[in-house]
């Protein structure tokens, strides 16, 4: 068992993840135990969340890629072009 | 094909179109978004996310397939956004939000101030906005490493790999930027 500090320490540094079954399981018998670190995780989950909405796949706008892949390949041809004069 | 697929790597080295292109098409979302996540800035993302597939397409041929070529496009980002982000902030040692942390404890590893329950609505407009606000003052290093994991959701092999990294030291860069962000979340939410 770990206290307090060592297991919000466990949390945020994810060390839990890739952990073994044993020590994620001390984990969460912690946390079913004390609430101020189920808190402490579940902040961190929301941290997490408001992330993973702002930046995630669904945030992109559609028309801001199209022009930027628009430009990125455009470069990229003129480059080939230009660049390899003895290519057939 | 698959980007895991070693004749893609192959044919990346000899600068196929094609796959140059699918390179591109595929990964320019997330080079784009996680730029975006650094904290650039709508216009400084897009010139760095530019500058990343410029890099790529330059360098294919040294490209030597030993890692994922996402893995590869993504150490090219981060070399990138530290250009674009240099004098920002310094990257410290010691970082004060340990002792800010270590202070919510006891000598026995205790809560002494535990976290106030501030209601993090995912939607809520103000929280997004605050988190922002709060991410501003986060070294680069620390920044990546939370985007890269929480946005990208790599594995931590990959992220240590990008940002150079031993695997300890991505678990102190999540440690700082995780506690760092919900003290200062809490703090704005307690003034509420």
């Amino acid at each position: 068992m770990g206290c307090c500090r060592d297991i919000t320490e466990k949390l945020a540094s994810d060390e839990f993840r890739e952990a073994s079954l044993w020590k994620r399981l001390t984990v969460r018998f912690h946390l079913l135990m004390c609430r101020h670190c189920r808190r402490y995780a579940a902040q961190l989950k929301t941290i997490g969340e408001i992330a993973r909405d702002l930046w995630g796949p669904q945030s992109e706008d559609p028309s801001t890629l199209e022009s930027l892949e628009r430009e990125i390949l455009e470069t990229t041809r003129r480059d080939h072009e230009g660049g390899r004069i003895d290519s057939p | 094909m698959a980007m895991d697929d070693p004749q893609f790597a192959e044919k990346i080295r000899a600068e196929d179109p094609e796959a140059l292109r699918s390179g591109v098409e595929t990964y320019l979302g997330q080079i784009h978004r996680t730029a975006l996540g650094a904290g650039l800035g709508p216009e400084r993302a897009r010139e760095v996310t530019q500058a990343t597939f410029a890099t790529f397409i330059e360098k294919a041929p040294s490209f030597e397939g030993r890692s994922h070529v996402r893995t590869w496009l993504f150490g090219i980002l981060y070399h990138k956004i530290r250009e674009a982000r240099r004098g920002l902030q310094q990257e410290r040692q010691m970082d004060e939000i340990e002792d800010v942390f270590e202070g919510r404890f006891d000598a026995k590893g205790s809560w002494v101030r535990p976290p106030h329950p501030v209601d993090l609505q995912l939607y809520d407009s103000e929280i997004r906005e605050f988190f922002e606000d709060c991410l501003e003052k986060v070294p680069t290093q620390q920044r990546m490493a939370f985007v890269l994991r929480e946005v990208d959701e790599l594995s931590s092999k990959e992220i240590c790999k990008i940002l150079n990294i031993s695997n300890t030291n991505l678990g102190v860069l999540m440690y700082r930027v995780r506690n760092r962000l919900r003290e200062c979340l809490e703090a704005k939410g307690v003034k509420r």
